[in-house]
């Protein structure tokens, strides 16, 4: 009873909040003449781009850097995170440049992509993994590095084979922290897809937010950074329920 | 019935002298002169023992005597610097499918269920599905964990969860079973209860077990021998004979031998622990 009233609670405050954003946005843009273009002129931008297919467009055009980034992230960073676990000599020589790569912005990197790859779907892509695959590897192999010995133990006391022991062991170990990588990794990836659009050549939604700052459609611009905020929000949002869903035994492991 | 005998521990450094051997007093475990050092840290050594079948033997001592690493040593987990472990007349060259432990933290996976758990021993053996299908249930029941097969470790109490580990080692239907410290994490009542439990599912089904407590009371109540390790490097100190027949009940915890015993055990143990606290004052 107290939980669900709560939860009502909840979403009251969490709808107010939208509500009071939207009145104060429409407020203050009033002050500020052109620059910042109001709420509502916002929303009538909005339902245009929709209307007329260009945001549709665009987002079928960024998305597919943004899955392939991804995707390709996922593919490498999990089994490369595991082996680094597992070989620690692989780790000893390696280690400082995956947290070199991961610390750099990879902004810095844009112009060498740039004149390696030049600014085709595959630079895109390529600017897509450098932001999303360091988290999902460093996660990877932080999981499988942490299985408790005592786990690896059991495992030895019942003759596991190494095979078995990835299987039964290691990698169900890592699922949750890779699933916090993941969670990382898409975050990075959507902040990569943008970087790549704005910097490599612009397209899709990248190309809407520059044509729209060029053409001080002030409106437009918002419009679109706010379905990208959406976006990043709704995503979020799924990882952190595929995420509570190993919580319970990770928090069993701390006992 | 050996409580006339009063209190006759039977000091033995050497083998478990074993006079007369029948067929059911055939050695399970045979540790002999067995080592371990780390480094120039030599935990034990000149360790000889001898768990016989249907045979419980407890092993107490002083923290950091190396109860566990001598458990983990005829588990297989560890390796013996010098000396030989065999089981069965066989040595030991690693883990061994006829002996298993149950640990000190349970050591469940968390992300298994209960029956998940206990099948997994069975499940690494390669069991036809028919026999897990057939012998996790049955365990499970046994140590009272039906009706919780679905659960995962992190919704069961402590208790329950050393059920589990029991379950899961019992399952392998090993000749062995080694306890290493395994109710020290568990609330005292629940504790008590449990070491009832575990006398009487041991008493179903009498194997050679190894029985490693800090808790004198533990050790006596549990075994029918009990090795005091002492000493830094530490030796086997005594093998004392509880000579407490089975089966062991609360009333067991009464009886003028049980306290003889304890009270044996107790200064053997204490007058080392006295002189440790004189040392460091």
């Amino acid at each position: 009873m107290n939980s669900t009233d709560n939860r009502a609670a909840r979403y009251a405050v969490y709808v107010l909040s939208l509500v009071v954003l939207a009145v104060v946005w429409q407020l203050v843009s009033a002050g500020t003449g052109p620059l910042l273009a109001s709420f509502t002129a916002t929303m009538t931008r909005l339902g245009e781009l929709v209307s007329n297919g260009e945001l549709g467009t665009a987002l079928w055009s960024s998305g597919r850097i943004f899955l392939t980034g991804l995707g390709i992230s996922m593919v490498l960073g999990l089994p490369l995170g595991l082996v680094f676990a597992r070989f620690p000599l692989i780790t000893a020589a390696l280690e400082t440049y995956v947290y070199a790569l991961y610390a750099i912005p990879v902004i810095t990197l844009v112009p060498f992509i740039l004149s390696g790859l030049g600014f085709d779907f595959r630079a895109k892509v390529l600017v897509v993994v450098l932001t999303a695959i360091f988290p999902i590897l460093i996660s990877a192999m932080e999981g499988a590095r942490s299985v408790p010995v005592r786990l690896l133990d059991v495992a030895h006391s019942y003759g596991s084979t190494e095979r078995q022991l990835w299987a039964d062991v290691v990698i169900p170990y890592t699922v949750p922290y890779a699933v916090t990588g993941l969670k990382q990794g898409i975050a990075g990836a959507l902040v990569g897809t943008i970087i790549a659009e704005l910097f490599l050549n612009a397209t899709g939604v990248g190309d809407l937010l520059i044509r729209a700052s060029t053409n001080f459609d002030s409106a437009g611009a918002l419009a679109v950074t706010l379905v990208i905020s959406v976006i990043a929000v709704a995503l979020m949002g799924v990882s952190g329920v595929v995420e509570r869903r190993f919580a319970g035994w990770r928090e069993g492991l701390s006992e | 019935m050996t409580r006339s005998a009063g209190r006759t521990p039977t000091a033995s450094t050497g083998r478990g002298a074993s006079p007369g051997a029948a067929p059911s007093d055939a050695a399970r475990v045979v540790v002999s002169q067995g080592r371990v050092n780390y480094g120039d840290l030599t935990v034990f050594e000149g360790i000889d023992l001898t768990v016989k079948d249907r045979e419980i033997v407890s092993i107490v001592g002083p923290s950091g005597c190396g109860k566990t690493t001598l458990l983990r040593c005829i588990d297989g987990l560890t390796r013996l610097n010098s000396g030989t472990v065999t089981v069965d007349g066989k040595p030991l060259n690693g883990p061994m499918p006829g002996v298993s432990m149950v640990f000190q933290h349970f050591g469940l996976f968390p992300w298994k269920s209960v029956y998940n758990n206990v099948a997994y021993g069975l499940k690494l053996q390669g069991a036809p599905k028919e026999q897990i299908e057939e012998t996790v249930p049955k365990y499970i029941k046994m140590v009272g964990l039906a009706g919780f097969e679905k659960s995962y470790p992190h919704q069961l109490s402590g208790g329950m969860q050393q059920r589990a580990g029991l379950a899961r080692a019992l399952a392998v239907e090993p000749q062995v079973l080694l306890m290493d410290e395994p109710f020290s994490a568990i609330d005292a009542q629940t504790r008590e209860i449990l070491q009832f439990e575990l006398l009487r599912i041991w008493e179903q089904r009498p194997i050679a077990m190894l029985f490693v407590t800090h808790s004198i009371d533990e050790a006596v109540l549990m075994g029918d021998r009990v090795v005091v390790l002492k000493g830094r490097p530490s030796r086997i100190h005594e093998v004392i004979d509880v000579g407490i027949p089975h089966p062991r009940t609360r009333d067991t915890l009464s009886t003028p031998r049980f306290h003889d015993v304890k009270g044996h055990v107790w200064d053997l143990l204490m007058q080392e622990v006295i002189a440790a606290e004189r040392q460091v004052g």
